[in-house]
C-alpha cells in the first residue's frame, strides 16, 4: 500500500466513491419531504433586496434565476399538459426580480410574456413587463410586436394594437408590420395579422423549444384562417352563414376539417367566427 | 520614487511567486468550458450574455485573488514581524505604503487584462455563431479600467486598515464590510427617495446619509451591464466615475500614509 | 551632537509602556534607559527574555516610539530616511519575504542601500559567497533552513557598508561553523570602523566580540561592563548583578 500505484488506486477509489455518493443521494426522497412541486420553487425576497444583495453580480443572478424558472417550468411540463395555475406566481415574481436585477436581460421578458398571455390570460401584467423592458431598451422592436399582438389578439384593442405595430415597424425598419397594422383595423383581416406577427416572432426566436411552441400556435391560426376564408366563400355563394364546419365540407369548399394541434375542435359561433374549443392552449 | 518603485517591484515579484497566474489560468480555462453550456441556455442575445458572464467572472476572480493576495502578504508582514524589518530598511514609511499600493495595482492590472485577453476570443467566437446582438470589444476592455479602479480603491482601503490595526482578521472584515456597504448604499439611497423611504424615522435616515458619505460608492464602477448592453453611459459620467474613484483612492491612501507614519509596528 | 563627541547612538532616559490589548494590563517595558555607543564600538545588550532588549532595538530603529526620553542615531531621530540609509538590522528569528529567492532578496536590500549596476551585482555575489550561500542564491527563501536564513540575514545586514549594524541574536540557529563565520564577519566589519550593536543570550559570544556590555533587566540597565577590564567570566558578573537586583527589591 505504500507504493505509488497503491496510493493512486486509493485516490481513484475515493474519487469513485465521491461520485457514487452523489449519484446515490440524488433522489427525491433525500430532498425535503412533503413539499409539493409548486412549493419547491425558489423563494425570492423583494426585488430591491435581491438587487443589492447581488453586489456586482446582479447579471449572474438574473441569468441564474431565469434559468431556475425555465427548469421549473420544464419540470412542470412533464407532469402537466398546460402550465398549472400555481406556476403563475413564480413566473410573475421571477420576472419582477429579474427585471429589477438586470432590466436589460432579454430572455425573461420573452418567457414571462409567453406564459402570462397564452397560458394565464394575464395580459396586463405581461404588457406592464414589456413596457418596463422598453423603458430600458427602446430599440428592441420585438417588444412592440408583442405589445401589439397582446393588445389586438387578447385585449381586442385594435387601435392600440395597430399603434404598437406601427411603432415596431418604425423601430425595426420593417414595413410589413405597418402593413399589418393597417389591416388590423378591418375585422376580416385579423387572423392574417396574427399569423403575420407570429411569423415575425418565430423569425426572431432561436430557442428551439420556444420556436416549436410558436409554430404550433401558427399552425392552429393557419387552420382558423383557412376556415375563415372558407366561411367567407360560403357566405358569398349562399348568402347565409354556415351552421357548422360540416356544411363547408359538404359544399365542397374545403376538403377536410383541419386539426387543432392543441387537441380542441374548431367550430363556428353564431356570428360566423371560427373558434376552437381549446382556445389555443393544450387541453387536458 | 526609486524606493517606491523598488517596493512595488518586490510586491509584484511576491505576487507572481504566489503562483496566482497558474491558478487564474486554470480557473479561466475551466470557466471558458462553461461558454458552450451558457450558449445553449440562452434564448436571445448570446453575445451579451456571454460578455456578461466573462466580465462577471473577471470581476469575481480578480476580487477574490487580490483579496487573498493582499491579506496573505499583509498577514506575513504583520504576524511574522517582517514589517518591522522592512521599515527599518532605508525607506520612508510612506514609501512602503505607496510601494505596496503600486505593486498590487500593477499586478491587478496585469491580471485583469490577462483574463480579459484569454476570454475575449471565446466570447467573440461564440458571438459569431449567433450574432443577434453586437459585441462591443472596446467596452469589454474599458470595463477592465473600471475594475482596476475598484481594485485600487479596495487595496487602498486594505492598506488603511493595515495602518489602523495589527490584526489581519480585522482588516479582512473591514475590507469586506467596505465592499458590501460600498455596493449597497447606492441602492439604499435610491430607496430613501421612494415613498416608503421618505416615511422612515429621521434617525435611520440620518444614519444612512452619514454612512453613505463615508463609504465609497462602489456601485459607480459596476458598469458591466451598462457596457454589455451599450446603455446609459455617456462619456461624461464615465469620466466622472473614474475621477471619483481616483480621488477617493488617493484620499484613502494619504490617510493610510498619515496613520502609518505614526504606527507602532510590534 | 554626535558629530562632536563621536557617539553613534545616544539614548537618554527613555521609557516605554505597552498599553496592550483590550482587557490586558499595561506593561512597562522600559524604565528610564540611557546609554550611548561610540563610533567603531561593539556594544552588547544582555538580559533574560523579556528584559527589554528587543524593545530597545525597536525604538532605536524607529519602529516603535518611546513614551518619553530622547533617542539620537548618528545625530538624527530614529526612523529618518537619512539615518536608515546608514544603519542595518538583523531581526531575531527573521522572516524575510519568503517567496523571493536569496539573490533577489539581497539585491533588493542592496538597491535600497544605494548600490546599482555592476557594483550591486558584485556585492551581491560577494556577500552570498561570504555567507556560503553562493549555490543557494536561486532558491526561494522558504526552502532555506533556519541556519541559511540566519546567514542570508547576516549578508543583508552587511551589504552596502552601513555605519551602524544592529543585530538581534545574530548567532541564533547557526551551527558551530556558522557561528565562527558570523563572528569573523562581525570582527571584520569592526576593523572597517563600523559600529555594531547587538544582543545575545550566549554570553560566551558576547565576551568574544563586544567591547562594552550593558546588562538590562526588567526594563532597567543595571550595569555597564567593559569587557577588557573583566577579571571574571561575563556570566558570573551577569548572574551576580541580577541577584543583587532581586535582593534589593
Amino acid at each position: 500500500m505504500k507504493s505509488k500505484g497503491g496510493r493512486l488506486l486509493i485516490v481513484l477509489i475515493l474519487v469513485l466513491l465521491m461520485i457514487g455518493v452523489n449519484y446515490f443521494f440524488d433522489k427525491p426522497q433525500v430532498r425535503l419531504k412533503g413539499r409539493e412541486e409548486a412549493e419547491r420553487f425558489r423563494l425570492y425576497a423583494n426585488p430591491s433586496f435581491e438587487k443589492w444583495s447581488g453586489f456586482e453580480f446582479t447579471f449572474l443572478k438574473a441569468f441564474y434565476y431565469t434559468l431556475g424558472l425555465r427548469v421549473y417550468m420544464g419540470k412542470l411540463s412533464e407532469e402537466y399538459l398546460a402550465p398549472p395555475p400555481f406556476a403563475k406566481d413564480p413566473i410573475v415574481r421571477t420576472a419582477e426580480v429579474v427585471t429589477r436585477l438586470c432590466p436589460y436581460y432579454y430572455d425573461i421578458y420573452y418567457i414571462a410574456n409567453g406564459y402570462l398571455t397564452w397560458d394565464y390570460g394575464d395580459v396586463e401584467t405581461a404588457n406592464r413587463l414589456l413596457e418596463k423592458g422598453l423603458e430600458y431598451t427602446p430599440e428592441r422592436w420585438i417588444y412592440y410586436l408583442y405589445l401589439g399582438f397582446n393588445h389586438f389578439y387578447f385585449l381586442k384593442d385594435y387601435e392600440k394594437g395597430a399603434m404598437y405595430l406601427v411603432e415596431a415597424s418604425e423601430v425595426s425598419g420593417k414595413p410589413q408590420y405597418a402593413h399589418l397594422a393597417s389591416k388590423l383595423l378591418y375585422a376580416s383581416g385579423r387572423t392574417e395579422v396574427a399569423i403575420g406577427i407570429l411569423k415575425g416572432m418565430i423569425e426572431n426566436t432561436r430557442d428551439e423549444g420556444w420556436k416549436r411552441g410558436l409554430e404550433t400556435r401558427l399552425k392552429a391560426l393557419e387552420g382558423i384562417y383557412e376556415l375563415e376564408k372558407a366561411v367567407e366563400v360560403f357566405r358569398e355563394r349562399f348568402g347565409t352563414l354556415p351552421q357548422n364546419l360540416e356544411e363547408l365540407k359538404n359544399a365542397g369548399i374545403i376538403k377536410g376539417i383541419p386539426e387543432d394541434p392543441y387537441g380542441g375542435e374548431f367550430y363556428i359561433d353564431e356570428e360566423g367566427n371560427v373558434r376552437t374549443t381549446s382556445n389555443l392552449t393544450y387541453m387536458d | 520614487m526609486k524606493r517606491v518603485i523598488e517596493l512595488a517591484r518586490i510586491t509584484v515579484k511576491q505576487a507572481i511567486k504566489e503562483r496566482s497566474f497558474y491558478v487564474i489560468l486554470i480557473a479561466t480555462l475551466l470557466a471558458v468550458l462553461a461558454v458552450p453550456v451558457l450558449y445553449s441556455f440562452t434564448m436571445f442575445e448570446v453575445p451579451r450574455v456571454l460578455a456578461g458572464f466573462a466580465l462577471s467572472y473577471t470581476n469575481f476572480a480578480v476580487l477574490i485573488l487580490m483579496l487573498f493576495l493582499v491579506m496573505n502578504l499583509s498577514q506575513t508582514d504583520l504576524d511574522r514581524k517582517t514589517l518591522q524589518y522592512v521599515i527599518s530598511l532605508p525607506i520612508r514609511r510612506r514609501d512602503y505604503v505607496f510601494g505596496r499600493f503600486l505593486g498590487f495595482v500593477f499586478f491587478a492590472c496585469i491580471l485583469i487584462f490577462f483574463i480579459l485577453a484569454i476570454t475575449v476570443p471565446f466570447v467573440a467566437l461564440f458571438s459569431r455563431m449567433r450574432p443577434d446582438a453586437p459585441f462591443y470589444i472596446g467596452y469589454y476592455f474599458l470595463y477592465g479600467v473600471f475594475l482596476l479602479i475598484e481594485v485600487a480603491l479596495l487595496v487602498a482601503i486594505a492598506l488603511l486598515f493595515l495602518s489602523l490595526t495589527s490584526r489581519t482578521i480585522v482588516s479582512m472584515f473591514g475590507v469586506a464590510g467596505c465592499y458590501i456597504v460600498g455596493h449597497t448604499m447606492d441602492e439604499v439611497a435610491e430607496f430613501l427617495r421612494t415613498g416608503t423611504g421618505m416615511n422612515m424615522p429621521v434617525f435611520s435616515k440620518a444614519v444612512i446619509q452619514v454612512v453613505r458619505y463615508i463609504f465609497p460608492n462602489l456601485a459607480l464602477f459596476d458598469v458591466k451591464t451598462a457596457f454589455i448592453y451599450g446603455k446609459g453611459m455617456d462619456g461624461m459620467s464615465l469620466f466622472l466615475s473614474l475621477l471619483y474613484g481616483v480621488l477617493y483612492t488617493v484620499i484613502v491612501l494619504l490617510l493610510a500614509v498619515v496613520l502609518f507614519e505614526k504606527k507602532e509596528v510590534y | 551632537m554626535s558629530a562632536v563627541n563621536g557617539n553613534v547612538v545616544e539614548v537618554t532616559n527613555i521609557c516605554k509602556t505597552f498599553k496592550g490589548d483590550l482587557f490586558q494590563k499595561p506593561f512597562s517595558a522600559l524604565k528610564d534607559i540611557s546609554f550611548e555607543i561610540e563610533k567603531g564600538e561593539s556594544f552588547g545588550l544582555i538580559g533574560v527574555n523579556g528584559a527589554g532588549k528587543s524593545t530597545t532595538i525597536k525604538i532605536i530603529l524607529g519602529v516603535i516610539f518611546p513614551d518619553s526620553g530622547e533617542v539620537k542615531i548618528l545625530g538624527d531621530s530614529p526612523g529618518a530616511l537619512k539615518v536608515k540609509k546608514k544603519i542595518s538590522y538583523l531581526p531575531e528569528n527573521p522572516v524575510f519575504y519568503e517567496n523571493l529567492n536569496g539573490e533577489d532578496f539581497i539585491k533588493f536590500v542592496g538597491r535600497l542601500r544605494g548600490l546599482e549596476g555592476k557594483v550591486l551585482r558584485d556585492e551581491v555575489e560577494r556577500w552570498l559567497f561570504k555567507v556560503n550561500l553562493e549555490k543557494d542564491g536561486k532558491k526561494p527563501l522558504k526552502k532555506y533552513s533556519r541556519g541559511m536564513i540566519q546567514r542570508i540575514g547576516l549578508a543583508q545586514a552587511f551589504i552596502g557598508n552601513p555605519e551602524l549594524v544592529i543585530l538581534d541574536e545574530p548567532l541564533n540557529g547557526l551551527d558551530p561553523l556558522g557561528r565562527r563565520m558570523a563572528r569573523d564577519l562581525i570582527e571584520e566589519t569592526l576593523r572597517l570602523g563600523t559600529t555594531v550593536f547587538f544582543t545575545s543570550h550566549i554570553l560566551e559570544d558576547i565576551e568574544r566580540i563586544c567591547h562594552r556590555v550593558a546588562i538590562i533587566h526588567s526594563g532597567r540597565i543595571l550595569r555597564f561592563v567593559d569587557v577588557k577590564d573583566l577579571k571574571e567570566g561575563l556570566e558570573e558578573v551577569f548572574i551576580r548583578t541580577l541577584e543583587e537586583y532581586e535582593e534589593s527589591n
